[in-house]
């Protein structure tokens, strides 16, 4: 085992019953991240990207589950963890922040309390020194005059300090990874940049690993050293977060990118993907995005493995777009 | 351009009126109690025919009690709104045939259409109300409308829940069309609705626009989509509009410390967001807003007098007006 892999998850796979046979949300997903790394992973409704951070936190609601592949945290294998193990983990060495904050908030209890709570659970220390580490934690992610608001509620503070409080929530055991699942979409375009400015600072100053799953590439650029793109359960490209940007390979990622408004002189038509995702009970014989790719041959029906076009940058195509030229960046 | 809307000082506050009990605890020396939330205060606004004016601001902005004055489904305080000159017809209090010219589509294609319905009678229903077509034409009606957003004949029997969420904003926006508008109001038309998708959406308004002469009032928080369909952008700070200018002069001349500070805000591909936050903290409460100009606790350039004196919106280059006295100051 790689001393510096913090997260390794092999052939992950999890699936739900449906009445039409089981349905793989996430379906082979091969990931690693080294301390102090941020991961982005981008994708559309459907694609599998939450279920794949809740498979990560053994948080997936019966009767899905995970049926194959192995997620080894920290060196240990944690795939046939129980729930009390899980326990133990979460919240202190993994933590997740999700999208909505005032859902992860207890609406009836003081910030304060809530927040000694989650160190109380893991540590055994007195309140007076669970306190303070929740004070320095509320000044870390930007809130002023902690004492006061660790007497507040929630309904106290907009939605912007509440995703702070719950970032200082998630910061207080000094987890060792932090898995954020679309933390800004609520948020103003100011309140999502100045977030956006405190994680990356935090994990900077800290070496916390993060994996911050959104549906805006915009977002993801700003924060990831990694980009994974998710499509129909699948990664379907990888890479450095600079090289993938300027050479996107797969046809589903230029697809993406070729849909952004900021991408085309205004007025112009976007270019949008046609069609919609498979169904996940139902995919198609060989390359989920086949259906949709004007590019597809008969080699598709052939499902490619995720392969390296270069050291950083990893496609899931039998004819990767870059490689062949087909697309140029502009420039 | 002839003026299809006009806005001439329009005010429209929410809140409690002051009730016997109030008057009663007033005249007994208590502070009076009543909160006025004024959400859309002294604003004038046009659009012209053909012409897709955006309008932009952060959650509490009052940017969408703006479009539903527009629209005609909220009554407005004081000051004119006037559709082709003539005063708005109120549509909560006429019946048949009024205020047919201005239509609504919101963000939540799912919430806008009855579940019960078939689609065949969402699309007629206001047509055949309003005595635009009569029962039996309906049928060809509804095919003709359907296929001018994209979508086939069999979907006419089906209903809401079998439709994807773009498939259903297509819904949504036949069944605006279908009382042949010459005014749409998109709130948030897109935001639901992931990027491939939206991109659809927008080439689909962008296509009615020009084959309908269609005019649009155009909200939504997200400025990459603003910025691609408008012809002119409108900011709103506080219910009160702080600029607005031709698409291309706001985006590449902001004049207002505001506009400067969301645009430079935007998670983009190719540039990263500064290490300083451009505008600290979040919106001030609208019920008590700040005194003099209402940006002014948030402004990186706010004067002695930006405190007590408001600004007014003024012309600064031709199509182009400030609401800010720094600005003014410029030579």
């Amino acid at each position: 085992m790689n001393p510096t892999k913090l997260l390794s998850i092999q052939g992950l796979r999890t699936e739900f019953p449906t009445p039409d046979g089981p349905l793989a949300a996430v379906n082979g997903v091969n990931l690693e991240i080294a301390r102090g790394d941020v991961l982005g992973i981008v994708g559309e409704s459907g694609s599998g990207k939450t279920v794949l951070g809740l498979s990560i936190m053994g948080l997936v609601d019966q009767p899905g589950r995970v049926t194959a592949g192995r997620i080894t945290f920290d060196g240990t294998d944690v795939t046939n963890y129980s729930e009390a193990q899980w326990q133990g983990l979460r919240g202190n060495k993994v933590a997740m922040i999700f999208q909505d904050p005032t859902t992860s908030l207890n609406p009836v209890q003081r910030i304060g309390a809530q927040m000694i709570e989650a160190i109380q659970a893991h540590r055994d220390i007195s309140s007076d020194a669970a306190r303070q580490i929740v004070r320095e934690a509320m000044v870390r992610v930007g809130i002023n005059s902690p004492d006061e608001r660790l007497e507040a509620y929630p309904h106290q503070f907009s939605g912007g300090m509440r995703q702070r409080v719950v970032i200082a929530t998630a910061l207080l055991n000094a987890p060792d990874l932090i898995i954020a699942d679309e933390p800004t979409t609520a948020l103003d375009v100011t309140v999502q940049a100045q977030i956006l400015r405190d994680m990356r600072r935090l994990c900077r100053d800290t070496g916390t690993a993060l994996i911050w799953i959104s549906h805006d590439l915009g977002v993801v650029a700003q924060i990831a050293h990694r980009v994974a793109v998710m499509y129909a359960g699948r990664i379907v490209e990888q890479g450095a977060t600079e090289e993938m940007l300027k050479s996107p390979s797969h046809p589903y990622t230029v697809g993406l990118m070729a849909s952004m408004p900021a991408n085309t002189p205004r007025g112009q038509r976007l270019a949008s993907i046609p069609g919609g995702l498979p169904q996940l009970s139902n995919l198609p014989k060989g390359c989920s995005f086949a259906p949709r790719c004007t590019h597809a041959t008969e080699a598709c029906e052939i499902l490619p493995d995720l392969c390296f076009t270069s050291a950083n940058h990893a496609v899931r195509c039998v004819s990767p777009l870059h490689e062949r030229g087909q697309h140029a960046t502009g420039d | 351009m002839p003026q299809v809307i006009e806005l001439k000082s329009v005010h429209r506050s929410f809140g409690k009126k002051t009730d016997l009990a109030d008057r009663i605890a007033t005249a007994f020396g208590a502070k009076s109690t009543a909160h006025v939330l004024k959400a859309v205060d002294d604003v004038d606004l046009t659009i012209e025919q053909g012409e897709v004016l955006g309008l932009v601001g952060e959650s509490g902005c009052g940017k969408s009690t703006l479009g539903r004055l527009v629209a005609g489904i909220l009554p407005h305080d004081s000051g004119d709104v006037l559709f082709n000159g003539k005063p708005m017809a109120d549509k909560t209090k006429e019946k048949t045939g009024a205020g047919l010219g201005v239509q609504m589509i919101f963000q939540n294609p799912a919430a806008a259409l009855d579940p019960r319905q078939r689609i065949v009678d969402a699309i007629t229903e206001a047509p055949i109300a309003h005595g635009l077509i009569q029962r039996s034409e309906a049928h060809a009606f509804a095919i003709e409308a359907l296929g001018r957003v994209g979508l086939r004949e069999d979907a006419l029997d089906r209903y809401p829940h079998q439709f994807s969420g773009g498939q259903r904003q297509r819904i949504c926006i036949a069944r605006a069309l279908a009382v042949n508008p010459e005014v749409v109001v998109c709130d948030e038309s897109v935001a639901s609705l992931d990027v491939s998708i939206q991109a659809q959406i927008i080439n689909l308004f962008l296509d009615l626009r020009d084959s309908l002469n269609l005019s649009y009032l155009f909200i939504s928080h997200d400025i990459s989509v603003v910025e691609h369909v408008s012809d002119r952008i409108a900011v709103m700070y506080l219910g009160q509009i702080v600029e607005i200018a031709s698409a291309s002069d706001l985006l590449e001349n902001p004049l207002h410390p505001y506009t400067q500070a969301l645009l430079s805000e935007v998670p983009t591909l190719d540039k990263p967001l500064s290490e300083e936050h451009a505008l600290e903290g979040e919106l001030p409460s609208p019920l008590s807003p700040p005194s003099g100009c209402r940006f002014h606790p948030r402004c990186p350039i706010a004067m002695e007098e930006c405190r007590s004196l408001a600004p007014q919106l003024e012309p600064r280059r031709t199509g182009h007006r400030v609401s800010c006295l720094a600005v003014g100051k410029e030579p």
